[in-house]
Formats: structure tokens, sequence, C-alpha cells
């Protein structure tokens, strides 16, 4: 999981919802960097762009969700390197990945202690 | 015109914490240690301008007269008990204070998924209409022309007026979106999405 993939919400919070954000919704991941555990993901609307739609398009709505309620249904093919351009100053010590269950940076390091459990 | 001469713009300050949103943490996000002792929104809007108008700025707490007057250590603060935040008035902010952060990857997916709405105001997904689009968020924030949609642990969301006139084909019309940002320290603004949605807030 990392900038640009594809994720769906996995849970219905109130939190979410009050933003408009529901369960099985898919956005796409669009900041490199983690957050308090949580990445930045936007929900465009899912209908193609023309012009005879375009005034009835729904907004973006762009909020940080926590990695344990996503999944990603859909991989980007970001590199390190264009993650680490996305990073703030880009420090390489920023986690903006998940990888085999682990919330992880860029000189692999990682950041929760068992694997899967994102609070850890 | 009369608003823009009268509009006062604040700066949220705590003298006790020298941590501004900037001062991300790559471990949390805003600075760990420090939330021990300071309320981690409060560190997000340190030092961050705002114009002095509801909606516009992060809401002070209005205490009852019973909550002024009870028996409580607790001190009364500007957002909550025992906070150190100040407001300071600050001259009404020129376009060149503000400093626009946008990662790399706003700007690809913005001429990537936003191409059709530029292409269909007459411009180019382009360097040429990024930094015109630069300039405009510019102008509309210090001309107050935002809202606040949101205040949590990652920082103060705005929305921020965006006109755009058309170009080419569409010379002569103007359209009104919106745009996502995060108010960062000292008059500067991050990314959040450069075009979000049309313009739908009718208090500007």
């Amino acid at each position: 999981m990392k900038l640009f993939d594809k994720v769906k919400v996995l849970v219905s919070k109130p939190e979410y919802e009050k933003w408009g954000i529901f369960k099985g919704m898919v956005g796409t991941i669009i900041d490199a960097e983690i957050q308090f555990r949580a990445f930045q993901v936007i929900f465009s609307d899912p209908r193609p762009f023309s012009e005879e739609i375009m005034y009835d398009l729904k907004g973006d709505i762009v909020d940080y969700i926590e990695i344990k309620y996503l999944e990603v249904v859909e991989e980007s093919n970001c590199t390190d390197e264009y993650l680490l351009i996305n990073l703030p100053n880009q420090e390489k010590r920023w986690f903006c990945k998940v990888e085999n269950g682990y919330i992880v940076n860029l000189l692999g390091e990682k950041l929760n202690k068992i694997p899967y459990d994102y609070d850890s | 015109m009369l608003a823009e001469w009268t509009s006062k713009w604040i700066k949220v300050i705590d003298k006790f914490n020298d941590i501004v949103i900037d001062d991300f943490d790559y471990k949390n996000g805003i600075q760990g240690p420090i939330t021990m002792k300071h309320c981690v929104k409060c560190i997000a809007i340190n030092q961050c301008w705002f114009l002095d108008e509801e909606g516009k700025k992060p809401e002070e707490v209005n205490y009852g007269i019973e909550e002024i007057i009870k028996d409580t250590k607790n001190k009364i603060g500007l957002y909550h008990y025992n906070c150190h935040c100040k407001k300071i008035d600050i001259p009404k902010p020129k376009e060149s204070d503000i400093k626009l952060i946008i990662p790399q990857g706003k700007i690809d997916w913005l001429f990537k998924d936003k191409s059709g709405w530029i292409k269909a105001m007459g411009h180019e997904p382009n360097n040429d209409f990024l930094e015109y689009l630069k300039n405009q968020i510019r102008t509309s924030y210090t001309l107050g022309k935002y809202y606040i949609m949101k205040i949590d642990n990652h920082g103060v969301a705005i929305g921020i007026q965006l006109i755009i006139n058309g170009a080419r084909e569409k010379s002569g019309k103007t359209y009104v979106l919106s745009s996502g940002w995060m108010v960062f320290s000292n008059g500067k603004l991050k990314s959040n999405t450069l075009i979000a949605d049309w313009w739908k807030n009718e208090v500007v």
C-alpha cells in the first residue's frame, strides 16, 4: 500500500461518514507520507469526465483514513524514488508504505511490532 | 471592497511551544514528544494565519458564566481549558507572503485526473496553467475567500475559492471552483487537492 494505490474503505465510522466516506468506497492514496498511521485518500466521482455532466460531478473528498481500515484494490507503479521526492523534506525515515503487514519507510524500518496489527 | 479594507487577520501563537505543523515528525505526523504537554490541535494551528471572521478561523470556546465562576484549577483558555494559545493581530497578508507547498504527486494527479476539467475551461494541463492556478490561490486566500472545513491532528483543512477565467474557445467565461489546502505556519499552505469541486459555499 503506497502513493496512488487504489484503496477500499473497510469500515463504517461516524468520523468518516460525517465527511461522506462510507464502507466500500474506493479512493486513491494522494499523499506519500503516513501521518498518525493514516494515509491521505482522495475519493473522486467515478464517472468519466465529460462537459455534459461536468457541473453534476461530485466534488472530491480528501481525508486521512487509518491504514487498518484500508485494503488495496489496485496497485500503482510508484517507485521508491518517486515516493522520496514526495516525502516532506525528502526524508527517507518517513513511513510511506505498507508491506507484508508492516508500515515501513524507505530505509526498511518497521513502525508496527506485530504484522497486520497497525496499532502495535 | 469595504470588506477588503476592514478585514482583520490574526496569527495564533503559543509562546510556550516552538513546534509548528511544518515540523512534521516522520514517525507520527506532528512532533510526537511535544504532544505530551500540548494539545495536538493547538500545535497544528500554532503560528498560522487566519482571517478574523467566523468560519475562517478556529472557533474559540464560548465559556458560559457558570464555567467562568466555577471553582476549578483549570484556567480559561482560547480553545480549551489551560490552552496556551493567544491570537495577535497581523497586517493583511500580501500575495507574495503566501508560500505554497505542492508535492509533485499532487501536480501529477492534477494533470492526469483533472485534465478534462482543465481542458473544458479552455486551458491545457501544463506548467503555465499550474502557475496561473497558484496565483489565483494566493489572491483568493489573501482576500479571505476560503472557509475552514475541518480541524484535527493533521491540521486545519480549508477550501479556497478558485476563479479560473476561460481561455481560447472558453474566453469570456468564468469558472468558480474549490481548492483544498492545509494551513501551515506563517503564510504557508500545503495542497490537499488543487481542483476539488465547483465552489458551493455561499459565505464568501
